[in-house]
Parts: C-alpha cells; structure tokens; sequence
C-alpha cells in the first residue's frame, strides 16, 4: 500500500515538471498560446530605429482538415503593419507588392520569410533592438492570435 | 606545343580572376555618407578593395538581406583593413545622411561600413555607370494618412578592386552570396 502511493506521488512530480519544462519552451522563441490546430512557430523581427522601416517573419501551420486564412497582423506600437511580399522582376530587379490575403490550406504549412511573404512593420514608435521581443496580433478567419517574438538581426 | 598548351591554360585562369566588369578609374561623384562627410567616389576608396551594396531604407526585406549578406562577407573575410564596405542609397529624396546613419545604427555597423548617397543627379549618374536600377512598384497610403512609395531595385552586391575596377558582381540578396564572393574574393588575392 504504501509502495503504491510513493509511485502515484513520484508520477505526479514527474508529470508535472515534464508538462511546466513544456510551457517553458516554446518552439524557436515564438511564445504562443497552445493550440493544436493552428500553430506559429519560428517567429522573429528585424532590429530597427524608431521611424524605419522594418519586418517580422514566422510559420503558420494549419493542423486542422479545413482552410484558414491569415487576414491581418498588427503591431500595437507602428504607424502601419501590412502584409507584403517580395519578389523577383524580370531584368534581375527584386520588388514588393502588397498581400490581401494569404490562404492557409488543410494540413499544411505557410512560411513568411525573408525575401518572400513577410509582415511590414512602417515606422515603429520605439527602437526595436537585438534581444527585445515584440508582440503582434495575428487575425485569421477563425480566430485572433497574440503572439510574442524575439528581434534579431536574422534568423 | 604543349609548353603553349600550358602557357594558354594559365593565362586563361589568370584572365578568370581578373576578369573587369566595369572600369570606374576615370568616373567621379561628389556623394555623402551617413555623418554628412563628404567623399569623392571612387578616388577616396583607391588603394582600397570596396564591396558596395545598393540599398534604400524604406525597403525592410530585400535590403536587410542585402545589407546581412554584406556584413556576413565582412564577418568571413575577417574585418580585413584593405577592404571597405559601402552601402549605396539609390532614394536620394528620402534617404538623408541622418536616415542612413539610423539605418548603420540599426545594424550596429563599424567605422568599416559606411552608407553613402548624393543629390538626384548623382545618384542617377552613378546608377546608370554601374547598371542599377530602380522603378516606383507600388505606393500605399499608412493608417495615419501619409503615402509611401516602394521600389522594384536591381538585387546587387559588386567588388571593385583597388584600380576602381568592377571585378565581382552578384545577386545581393540571395542566400549563397557571401560564400561565392569570398571564395572569388581568396582566389583574386592569391
């Protein structure tokens, strides 16, 4: 009797430290709120002055059997956050256009990163510097996601 | 025959590393870099081996890889003292030498690594000497009113040699950049 409510006791500390050192480390800095469904990971932003221009990257993974669709990301603390994406013109120019949209298909992943779809941050009030981290909301249709990444100058 | 055979085979490796893009030696602009000093470009980097970038800084993906792939050239060749590193504004209009220093701060860049840029006229000259580009993609109005405009630019990294010779020139922006210009960079001062 005794031996067996030692081993319940040992298997509540082991589970409950294995599941808190779970919560401590989100995946690649990224902190965001634990859902199976809908998952951003590999989150970051480019260090900036205040006034500049700059961007934040990360990957949307869509678990779920059924499409979403990334509407919008904000930054409280920037004159405009918009959806742009890079991409190559002919003659060996590179440019940028602005996204609406971005389709985030069944049981498939969606990278924004450099040189591709990223996240425009115009003109942040404050100095985003190497070893901050800044919090952006993610709208999709079906639901809001805060999510909180590190600035570095690359990833 | 044969000795002609190895002559010609070495003066074809020896005209590979030497290889000129374009020659700048009899070229002249009045530029300023981000601390409003004034430089003569490319007289005052003579002597010198210079890897220029071409920039602007309202751009926030392309360029910053631009800008990366440079100082990763920086960081791989290890700081040498005869190379110098310039980061070339072809937004004249917008990018003011205190805009290109917010931008050197940003990177956290040396006294190696300057921004440079000039009046319209300039910038335009020197573009048209060493083939960059640019075009208005796009213009966006911000939530608090103001317009922007975006560029389509040419994606360039370029080494010029201490004779002002282009001798390397290289898609910026792209991933593998900095190795492919190193590697040339070690076989040219072999």
């Amino acid at each position: 009797m005794t031996h067996s409510i030692l081993c319940s006791v040992l298997l509540f500390i082991a589970l409950t430290f294995a599941c808190s050192s779970e919560q401590k480390t989100p995946e690649n800095n990224t902190v965001n709120i634990e859902n199976v469904s809908l998952e951003i990971t590999n989150g970051w932003a480019r260090p900036a002055q205040a006034g500049m221009m700059t961007a934040a990257y990360f990957t949307i993974r869509n678990n779920e059997p059924f499409a979403d669709t990334l509407l919008s990301v904000s930054y409280a603390y920037a004159e405009d956050t918009q959806i742009h994406e890079s991409f190559e013109v002919e003659g060996g120019m590179m440019g940028m256009r602005p996204v609406g949209l971005v389709p985030v298909a069944p049981q498939s992943k969606v990278e924004l990163k450099p040189g591709g779809i990223h996240v425009m941050i115009m003109r942040p009030e404050i100095n985003l510097t190497e070893g901050d981290s800044i919090d952006l909301e993610v709208a999709f249709s079906s639901e809001i996601r805060l999510i909180r990444v590190p600035v570095k100058a690359t990833n | 025959m044969r000795l002609l055979l190895v002559l010609s085979f070495f003066l074809f490796f020896a005209c590979q590393r030497t290889q000129i893009i374009d020659d700048l030696n009899d070229a002249s602009f009045e530029l300023l870099t981000q601390d409003s000093v004034s430089v003569t470009f490319p007289d005052d980097y003579k002597g010198k081996y210079v890897v220029m970038g071409f920039v602007y800084t309202n751009c926030p993906d392309i360029c910053p890889l631009i800008t990366q792939n440079m100082i990763k050239i920086k960081e791989k060749l290890g700081s040498p003292d005869d190379v110098h590193f310039l980061g070339f504004s072809f937004d004249p209009d917008r990018d003011t030498p205190s805009k290109l220093a917010e931008y050197k701060s940003a990177f956290r860049l040396d006294d190696n690594f300057d921004f440079i840029t000039g009046d319209t006229t300039t910038v335009s000259a020197l573009m048209d000497s060493l083939r960059v580009r640019t075009q208005v993609s796009f213009t966006t109005t911000t939530e608090v009113g103001e317009e922007l405009y975006f560029l389509n630019h040419s994606d360039k990294i370029m080494v010029m040699d201490p004779k002002s010779r282009v001798i390397i020139e290289y898609g910026g922006s792209q991933p593998m950049v900095p190795n492919l210009i190193v590697e040339d960079f070690q076989k040219i001062r072999q």
